[in-house]
């Protein structure tokens, strides 16, 4: 569904997995990739586009994050810098921080990957393997043996 | 049931995050699953991770004085904790600087030396020196482990077991690849014979000769790789 807006803004409404819809302006959802090539294609005249791999709730943190970086082109670089910070701090733990990078992800917004992804590497490079496979729910396939084998080669980095 | 999932994340996703991640953790994820494992020894993960890289900063100095100029017969066997300092750049974002750390070599032969030609953007040079031919040339990861043998040179010293010419080991930016430079004389006991310089390039894992004929100051002084650039000290006027 295209609606226009006082300001000729070109309106679009995307539908997240769980049914919420979200009115955003083009240019802001069109910061997502995916999006960007839907609106391309003609999907967005046909009522809203459906993302059927994000929450309401993760999208509409994705939305907020696009809308501030759509706007932000006359603003400082350390501002934004200081928002971005901000933003990936309020998403708190690594399970809103992962729903957030799959969003990024499928989603294809570059920036928004990139500080996720950064904010999950600070997160786990002081962590042991153990945590790590905690985190991400990750199968532990190592034979005893072949743990041994892949400690001892990297003995150092258990130091 | 619902189906569960291996991990939370994507794997494209994973190797977003494990491509900003220090060494020192790249090492020890190794052991979180055999999936991660193999794609953190991968050339994939290796090109992935350079295009990340800052511009090279090879300053080798120290450690090449270090290792080269104390022992002719250093030897990783018998001391492998010589090798600390190969991933001393790396180390300093993480621990600080100021502690040894034993690595593991994985071409460690008792009794041959190996020899240090350079170090650069993470990845160390060096020469394997087996009794029964010339020293062989590998390039190796000290934090992942890997290594590869490298081809010989296409032209060498006939007469000298030890090698020949000057080895320089560096990046370079503008075709993404890691280089060795070796310039020197094919008969060690002859400074009128031919100048000879070649260069390999790790991508194309071969050799090839380029005119360079200024005359290098080459015993036992490898070739320094600093800011993007082969720095020797310069021989016969």
């Amino acid at each position: 569904m295209s609606i226009t807006t006082e300001n000729n803004e070109k309106m679009i409404t995307l539908m997240s997995s769980d049914g919420e819809e979200f009115v955003v302006e083009e240019a802001v959802a069109a910061q997502s990739q995916t999006i960007k090539h839907l609106i391309e294609d003609g999907c967005s005249t046909e009522g809203s586009i459906p993302l059927p791999n994000v929450t309401g709730r993760v999208l509409s943190e994705v939305i907020q994050y696009c809308k501030k970086h759509s706007s932000s082109d006359d603003k400082e670089e350390k501002e934004l810098e200081a928002w971005d910070a901000e933003f990936v701090k309020a998403a708190d733990d690594h399970v809103a921080l992962t729903d957030l990078m799959m969003a990024a992800n499928f989603l294809d917004i570059k920036g928004l990957l990139d500080l996720v992804a950064q904010t999950l590497a600070n997160m786990i490079t002081g962590k042991s393997p153990e945590e790590v496979r905690r985190m991400w729910n990750i199968k532990n396939d190592f034979t005893p043996e072949e743990a041994e084998k892949v400690r001892k080669e990297n003995q150092w980095a258990f130091e | 049931m619902e189906e569960v999932v291996n991990h939370g994340l994507p794997w494209p996703t994973v190797e977003e995050i494990l491509a900003l991640l220090p060494v020192k953790s790249i090492s020890r994820f190794r052991l979180v699953s055999k999936e991660w494992s193999s794609f953190l020894v991968s050339p994939k993960f290796e090109n992935f991770r350079s295009r990340l890289l800052v511009p090279p900063a090879g300053d080798t100095k120290e450690y090449n004085e270090d290792v080269c100029e104390t022992d002719d017969d250093y030897d990783v066997e018998e001391d492998g904790s010589d090798q600390d300092e190969e991933d001393g750049s790396d180390q300093d974002e993480e621990d600080g600087f100021n502690s040894g750390i034993k690595l593991y070599f994985p071409l460690k032969r008792a009794g041959n030396p190996v020899y240090l030609i350079g170090s650069c953007n993470g990845l160390v040079c060096v020469r394997l020196h087996y009794f029964w031919n010339y020293g062989h040339l590998v390039v190796w990861n000290p934090c992942t482990g890997i290594y590869r043998e490298l081809p010989n040179p296409k032209y060498r010293s006939e007469d000298d077991e030890d090698g020949y010419g000057s080895y320089g080991f560096g990046y370079d930016s503008a075709s993404q690849d890691f280089k060795i430079l070796l310039s020197g004389r094919c008969a060690y006991s002859s400074r009128y014979s031919k100048l000879k310089t070649q260069i390999l390039s790790l991508k194309a894992n071969s050799w090839k000769e380029i005119p360079f004929h200024q005359e290098v100051y080459w015993d036992e002084q490898e070739g320094l790789f600093l800011n993007g650039a082969f720095h020797w000290y310069s021989g016969y006027s």
